[in-house]
């Protein structure tokens, strides 16, 4: 059962819908923008899909785009692609709500304001629809938002690095050549070992993760292969290696370039002929794994050191090895990521307890907390307790170069949140006792006390190119760094206006603004976009 | 103002043309898409009565508004004489009167006047039900053809 949201002035197609596609659950109909927002908001993102009509026959107060002296056929006009208006402004706070518009799109091909390139907007193949063809594609819309919204947070974004690391990684998973994952320390190689390539493998044996950077080296082989009482000295008995306990599932070994030269040997033998023999013993034993490895380092510096094999690292498959981006270029996923890493936070008793004890003093009910970032307090809702992220201090996150990446950001949302609560429980009676908010100082302050490696990480990230010419004017090299500037975050974002005025502006519903800049600087949309 | 008697579709200047699409697409969404609109949504068993009442819906209150509802035939009034040369369209009259699909929609429309009486009165038959949807039908794929032609015959359409 999917949640739709019928956005539609009249209420034909919310009873055909009950009466004929009675699978889903259905909202609405919103007659116009507010109430659109209005039970977005109450929905608190559980609407799967929108079905908006284009012709709104509305009161001129309720009308988007209506201006005092406009003509009756001015009004009538814009009743007619109203609902090309409502879907302008949902984009800019719902950017990957699917949306179906319903008409053709060759309906509304001479509208200024149809995108046809709108990743999440869906049209009707024919303007006559009839149950069966919206059933069938609301079940595909829906199915394919809910497989994107099963990737988890840590791996969704919306920049075309993360998007593009998902599409390989679901294609890697699968099968049995190992998977390497590459990338600085603290990207979330683990998460992703565990959440994501094991969940997709379709093995049915556990998952099992070694730190290699933990484990003795002289221990290293019988930790992962197994051994047999007496096999070395202390060894009191026989014991099961990582690869066994992993059969038929995944094993993550984290920090490969780690392993000694004689464990390197034992894991290619492995690989090579699908078999382990545990220390000290001659019986060979089946095992069924698929191994995916993890370092931060360059391994193939280290073949050619000659500390790491050859013949090990070919067979782990580096032709296919996935680099996870340092959290610094991924400013665009910021919200997404800091309501995954307070959703994991609040699940820990002792934050539990310490919002427990704040609703008690301050006299709140119930157990619910809401992530809001980048925006006002919402309203007051009954047992709702709001950790409040203010712009500001989303535009400090989003800045900060975050050497420690994944790790360094959950650490700072989780103080960030347990020092706010002290803050508000010391301040004692501020106006809004429900809403918890972070300040921009408190961020400051935490980061402060981290080392700022930003100097360092300077060239990361894309470079600009300035060629020194005489006589060119200041105002030339100007605009010719920020036409640079300007494509690599087009590129970086897929050609997601919104998200690149999110980026530059801290807003999304500045995507015209940016476009408009664009435009100025003379870049062809049409040709970047063959470059995505 | 420009005036075209009795002219194809093709022949409609590229200057006039944006006119007669918006026009004709507006009776596509006004007519052509609720014209039956509920009936289509019906399963191919379904009995006489809920054909009656989805025929009732469609032509009976085939536009909905805050004002009410208006019946097909009203509807119809409104685009009619645009397309025969009747009233202005965007500054030109159009007399299309000739052409195979408009020719069609005004059969089809004529042919829907004794149901929607019919339907007023409560007196319509399994025969007249049928009568009425193959009008109903008929009226909205002629409708669609003509957009579609309109459409192919503009500048845009290369």
């Amino acid at each position: 059962m999917a949640d739709i949201l019928i956005v539609d002035d009249q209420d034909r197609y919310l009873e055909l819908c009950r009466a004929a596609i009675p699978e889903h659950r259905y909202r609405g109909p919103a007659r116009n923008l507010t109430e659109a927002l209005d039970l977005l908001s109450r929905a608190r993102g559980r609407v799967d899909c929108v079905l908006l009509d284009v012709h709104f026959d509305i009161p001129v107060s309720e009308l988007l785009g209506f201006k005092e002296g406009a003509s009756p056929a001015e009004v009538e006009a814009l009743k007619r692609r109203q609902g090309l208006l409502i879907l302008q402004e949902l984009r800019t706070r719902h950017p990957d709500l699917p949306v179906i518009v319903m008409t053709s799109r060759e309906e509304v091909v001479l509208e200024r304001e149809v995108d046809g390139s709108e990743e999440f907007t869906y049209f009707l193949d024919d303007d006559y629809v009839d149950a069966r063809a919206l059933q069938g594609q609301l079940a595909s819309i829906v199915s394919l938002r809910r497989s994107t919204q099963a990737d988890g947070p840590v791996f969704w974004g919306r920049s075309l690095a993360m998007r593009r690391i998902r599409q390989r990684l679901s294609v890697v998973a699968r099968g049995r050549l190992p998977v390497v994952l590459l990338g600085p320390t603290g990207t979330g190689k683990s998460l992703i070992a565990r959440h994501f390539v094991h969940a997709r493998s379709g093995r049915s044996g556990r998952f099992i993760a070694v730190d290699l950077s933990t484990v003795p080296p002289d221990l290293m082989a019988a930790h992962l292969f197994g051994s047999v009482k007496g096999a070395y000295t202390g060894s009191v008995g026989d014991r099961t290696g990582a690869f066994e306990a992993a059969h038929q599932g995944t094993l993550f070994l984290d920090e490969v370039g780690n392993l000694g030269m004689a464990a390197q040997k034992l894991l290619l033998s492995v690989l090579q002929e699908g078999r382990i023999t545990r220390l000290g013993d001659l019986k060979e034993r089946a095992v069924d794994v698929k191994l995916v490895v993890a370092t931060n380092e360059d391994l193939a510096q280290r073949v050619r050191a000659g500390s790491f094999r050859a013949d090990l690292y070919m067979r782990l498959n580096p032709a296919t090895a996935v680099v996870l981006p340092a959290l610094s270029d991924r400013s665009l996923d910021t919200v997404e990521l800091l309501r995954f890493c307070l959703e994991r936070a609040l699940e820990r008793p002792y934050l539990r307890e310490l919002l427990g004890e704040y609703r008690r003093a301050a006299g709140l009910e119930g157990t619910r907390v809401r992530v809001v970032a980048g925006a006002s307090a919402p309203k007051s809702v009954p047992g709702v307790l709001v950790l409040l992220f203010p712009e500001r201090t989303m535009r400090l996150l989003r800045q900060h170069h975050w050497p420690g990446n994944l790790r360094e950001f959950a650490m700072t949302a989780e103080n960030a949140v347990l020092f706010a609560v002290a803050e508000m429980t010391a301040a004692e009676g501020g106006d809004r006792s429900d809403v918890i908010v972070v300040r921009a100082k408190l961020i400051k302050d935490l980061l402060g006390a981290l080392p700022d490696q930003a100097a360092s990480q300077e060239d990361a990230g894309a470079g600009i190119r300035v060629v020194l010419r005489p006589h060119e004017t200041l105002n030339k090299v100007s605009v010719d760094c920020e036409r640079q500037y300007f494509v690599a975050l087009y590129l970086q974002t897929g050609g997601d206006f919104g998200a690149m005025a999110e980026a530059l502006l801290g807003d999304r519903a500045h995507a015209r603004k940016i476009q408009l800049r664009f435009n100025q600087l003379g870049l062809k949309v049409r040709e970047l976009k063959e470059r995505l | 103002m420009n005036v075209y008697p009795s002219m194809s579709i093709g022949k409609v200047p590229e200057s006039d043309h944006r006119a007669l699409l918006e026009y004709v697409s507006r009776l596509k969404h006004d007519l052509g898409k609720y014209v039956r609109f509920q009936s289509r949504w019906l399963p191919e068993d379904a009995d006489l009565q809920t054909r009656r009442e989805a025929l009732a819906a469609d032509l009976l209150h085939t536009r909905r508004g805050p004002d009410g509802s208006v019946d097909a035939i009203a509807v119809w009034a409104e685009f009619a004489p645009g397309l025969s040369g009747g009233s202005e369209v965007g500054g030109c009259r159009f007399d299309l009167r000739d052409d195979p699909d408009v020719e069609a929609i005004f059969k089809g429309m004529q042919a829907l006047g004794p149901v929607i009486e019919g339907l007023r009165g409560a007196q319509v038959d399994a025969v007249l039900v049928a009568e009425g949807e193959r009008a109903a039908k008929s009226v909205a794929e002629a409708i669609r053809a003509l957009v579609d032609r309109v459409r192919a015959a503009g500048p845009a359409s290369g």
